[in-house]
C-alpha cells in the first residue's frame, strides 16, 4: 500500500530540521566464497553477516551542519528510523531568487 | 476585512510612491484589468501569471511562496511606454521591502518585451497602444 511522505519528522541532536527529502541506505559487506569447485557457468556464492553500513542522506531548508558532529538521529511518521549518527558530509547553497538549501549525509551506528 | 499580505499591495504602493511613475500615469495603476471609465492611457496594469511554494515533509508550506507578476506599461506613444517601463523597472527591480502586512523578500525582473495593440472592428475608434511588458519574480512572506 502506498503511503504519503508528508508528516515525516526528522530530528538530529534534539533539533528538528525542515527536511524536504530523506533517504536511508543500508548495506552489508559480502564475501565472495566461490571456490574452484564451482560448476561451469554457475553463479558466484556470497556470504553475508559481516560489517554493515547505514547511511542517511537529507535535503533541507537551513544552514550548514558541522561535519563530524554526532548526536541522536530520529525519523518518525510515515518512515521510522533511529540511531546515533555522525555527520559525514554537508553542504549549503544560497542562490539568486531561491531559499537557502542544505544537504547532509550521516553515518548511523 | 483586513488587507491580505500580497505582492500586489506592495507593487501598487511602490508605483504610487514613485514620482517618476506617477508623473506619467497619474496614479492609474490597475490590478488585473483596466476599468472602462477613467482608464485612459498611459497606465500600468499588473497581474499574477503563476504562483508556487516550497514544502517541508513535516510542516507543509514554508511560508515563502513565489509568484510571477506581469506588469504592463501602456501608452499611445511608444517612447513614453518605454520611459514608463524603465521607470517601473527602476522602482521595483531588486527593491524588496515591506508595506503594512506585505513583506517582499525578493523581487527581480525576469523578462521584458515590447508589444502593441491596433484595435480592430468594434474597437477601431481606439488609438494604437504600445506596451512594455515585464515579468517579475516575487517571493513574499506569507
Amino acid at each position: 500500500m502506498a503511503v504519503s511522505s508528508q508528516g515525516l519528522t526528522f530530528t538530529f541532536g534534539g533539533t528538528a530540521l525542515s527536511v524536504t527529502n530523506v533517504q536511508v541506505n543500508e548495506s552489508q559487506d559480502l564475501v565472495d566464497a566461490t571456490d574452484l569447485g564451482v560448476a561451469q557457468n554457475d553463479r558466484r556464492i556470497y556470504i553475508g553477516g559481516f560489517a554493515s553500513d547505514a547511511e542517511v542522506t537529507i535535503e533541507y531548508f537551513g544552514n550548514l551542519l558541522t561535519s563530524g558532529v554526532s548526536g541522536a538521529l530520529d525519523i518518525s511518521g510515515p518512515l521510522s528510523y533511529a540511531g546515533v549518527a555522525t555527520v559525514s558530509s554537508s553542504s549549503v547553497t544560497a542562490a539568486v531568487g531561491d531559499l537557502v538549501r542544505g544537504s547532509a549525509s550521516f553515518r548511523v551506528r | 476585512m483586513s488587507n491580505p499580505s500580497t505582492p500586489e499591495i506592495y507593487i501598487n504602493y511602490r508605483l504610487n510612491s514613485e514620482p517618476e511613475v506617477v508623473a506619467m500615469t497619474g496614479y492609474r495603476h490597475y490590478a488585473i484589468f483596466v476599468p472602462k471609465v477613467g482608464g485612459e492611457l498611459p497606465f500600468v496594469v499588473y497581474a499574477r501569471r503563476n504562483a508556487s511554494g516550497e514544502d517541508t515533509l513535516r510542516d507543509g508550506p514554508v511560508g515563502l511562496p513565489m509568484t510571477h507578476v506581469q506588469i504592463s506599461s501602456w501608452s499611445e506613444d511608444p517612447d513614453e511606454a518605454r520611459r514608463l517601463g524603465d521607470a517601473v523597472r527602476r522602482t521595483l527591480d531588486g527593491r524588496p521591502g515591506a508595506v503594512g502586512d506585505a513583506t517582499i523578500v525578493d523581487i527581480r525582473l525576469v523578462t521584458e518585451a515590447d508589444d502593441f495593440v491596433e484595435p480592430q472592428g468594434a474597437g477601431a475608434q481606439l488609438p494604437l497602444a504600445y506596451e512594455v511588458r515585464q515579468l517579475y519574480q516575487v517571493r513574499w512572506q506569507q
